[in-house]
């Protein structure tokens, strides 16, 4: 009797404490998922109440009829590059800062700032920072680079990178704490030990840090390539993805709600899926094959 | 170690590779910081000084509050803040009290289905959430949330996975000791849950928190997306809709509402920098 109360008493937890997460996980995850792949393979608008099934139509549209829909994907590469120097820079500053230098907890402070402030407010002072005669070019004429100042968001050539250099003004921080923190890992010990042997500090980095922070930098690019290509927030406030900037994610917002072609934007929105699996799927054998080595 | 003796082995080499490594701190945090002093400024200026002058020249009076005026006299400043408020607590209190639930059953029980939903969570974790969003509209649509600030409470608390993970993998290195020999003394399921587990969890809660309404406060995808009305949306759609009725002459009174809604998060950064920054990389590496 009292085992099959206790017994009662375990199942009613189980069910109890799961029911809401998993409808939740269901209604707002699995389904829109699901539903995600099977409108990608419709024509539909969005809104009239029929949707015709084209089978993969949509998709061969974007890969062989209008190539000008994945285009944007060219962008990732702007992004993807910037994340590279933002991680060298970020992992620069994690080294010196290590090493306790007076003022360090100021420096890692300011750089990682950033991060934490709302999106709009960064992206809409950064739109005025890189305006003409804004204050980018002020700070240059101030300190005699007057002639150097351009055309930062309105010259195609440019704008790219300076969309680029905002993203990393906000991320490197981030990434900084994220890298100091693998660094607290490293013996402290063997630093002591490479100086009375003489090591230079490059020695230093290259014998002892960078094999400890190895694996953390792996994820890092990794976590890069897959945050290049969902960039959205920075460049769609900061030019509206005008001259040239448009990302992937904008594209296919646009497709959906403002043409009104949910089959192809849940087509594209699957492709870009696809992408981002397939860096999960190799970040997933290249840290199996480290962890056996 | 001690100064005095850090000092002593300061060659002339290491002192011009230090002194190099302040010059590239310094420059670079000069840049991070000079936006937003710019902004700052430029929210105190008045129409005439933000035609004539460079962005870097001071305001000539730094009492001049009339851009903040205008700005919280035009814009649904109020509204804005309480929706905010509102959808940060109401979401964090489900995020805490759902996602602890889950991950006691999950970590402390077996049972049938389990690994089930462990690799249903696995595989919704690696879709990206702004992929799904063509189509989660149209969920959201049919259970008439577009509009609503409730939509932004079920999607942050319903669609967040990683707070859960935290939890699970939080919760795993806890001993099991303590809620078995509570087990044995009589304590029920849910009393264990209620007494043990969720006080033991105060950590993984704190980290969640932090991380949450980080995100919460910042987040502009979901409030675009979602809640375009005014009276429902949070700070982020309040910068997002003055900037598109502001002109080129009414800058300044923009960069006031920005530095209203930078202030708070600015002063709880300072006012909790130690935890925030352990919070964030504690939470950053599961990825």
């Amino acid at each position: 009797m009292f085992a099959a109360t206790a017994q009662n008493q375990r199942r009613m937890v189980i069910i109890g404490f799961l029911v809401v997460p998993l409808t939740l996980l269901t209604v707002f995850s699995l389904y829109p998922f699901a539903q995600l792949v099977y409108y990608s393979m419709t024509d539909w608008n969005g809104l009239s109440p029929t949707k015709n099934f084209v089978g993969l139509d949509n998709y061969e549209r974007i890969f062989f009829e209008d190539q000008e829909l994945l285009r944007p994907l060219i962008n990732s590469l702007y992004y993807f590059i910037g994340s590279l120097m933002q991680l060298a820079l970020a992992t620069y500053f994690a080294v010196i800062l290590n090493r306790g230098l007076p003022g360090s907890n100021v420096y890692r402070m300011l750089l990682f700032m950033p991060f934490v402030l709302n999106s709009v407010a960064v992206s809409i002072i950064f739109r005025d920072f890189l305006q003409i005669e804004g204050g980018l070019d002020a700070l240059m004429v101030l300190i005699g680079l007057g002639a150097y100042t351009r055309e930062w968001v309105q010259d195609p050539d440019i704008v790219k990178w300076s969309l680029v250099f905002a993203s990393v003004w906000r991320y490197l921080g981030f990434q900084l704490l994220i890298t100091y923190g693998a660094l607290q890992a490293v013996p402290q010990d063997q630093y002591e030990a490479a100086r009375i042997e003489g090591a230079s500090e490059w020695q230093q980095f290259r014998y002892i840090t960078f094999p400890t922070i190895a694996p953390i930098l792996g994820l890092q690019i990794i976590l890069s390539t897959v945050g290049s290509l969902e960039v959205f927030d920075v460049p769609f406030l900061i030019t509206g993805g005008a001259n040239g900037t448009k990302t992937i994610i904008m594209a296919t917002l646009q497709e959906a709600f403002e043409f009104r072609r949910v089959g192809l934007a849940a087509a594209m929105a699957v492709i870009l899926l696809c992408f981002v699996m397939l860096v999960m799927i190799i970040q997933r054998a290249v840290f199996d094959r480290g962890g056996t080595k | 170690m001690n100064i005095a003796k850090r000092m002593r082995r300061l060659t002339p080499r290491k002192l011009f590779w230090n002194s190099v490594h302040y010059a590239v701190l310094t420059f670079a945090s000069i840049l991070v910081v000079a936006p937003l002093l710019i902004a700052f400024i430029s929210s105190f200026k008045t129409p005439l000084e933000m035609l004539r002058g460079e962005k870097t020249d001071l305001p000539d009076n730094w009492n001049n509050l009339q851009n903040y005026a205008d700005f919280l006299e035009g814009q649904p400043v109020g509204i804005a803040f309480y929706n905010t408020m509102f959808v940060i607590l109401v979401s964090l209190f489900i995020v805490t009290m759902v996602g602890t639930m889950a991950a006691y059953v999950i970590d402390r029980f077996r049972f049938p289905g389990r690994r089930l939903i462990l690799l249903l969570y696995v595989i919704v974790m690696a879709v990206p959430a702004i992929t799904t969003q063509v189509s989660l509209y149209q969920v959201m649509l049919s259970l008439n949330l577009v509009n609503s600030k409730w939509a932004l409470i079920v999607l942050y608390s319903g669609a967040d996975i990683v707070s859960l993970y935290i939890f699970i993998v939080f919760l795993g290195s806890i001993s099991r000791e303590i809620d078995e020999s509570a087990r044995i003394e009589g304590a029920s399921y849910f009393q264990i849950y209620w007494k043990i587990i969720l006080p033991l969890m105060t950590p993984a809660i704190s980290t969640v928190v932090i991380l949450r309404t980080i995100h919460m406060y910042n987040d502009f995808i979901l409030p675009y997306l979602y809640t375009p009305r005014a009276d429902q949306s949070t700070v982020s759609m309040l910068l997002f809709k003055a900037s598109g009725m502001m002109s080129s002459s009414t800058e300044a009174i923009l960069m006031a509402g920005i530095v209203i809604v930078i202030a708070p998060t600015l002063i709880a950064f300072f006012v909790l920098q130690r935890q925030i920054v352990s919070g964030m990389m504690r939470g950053a590496v599961k990825g």
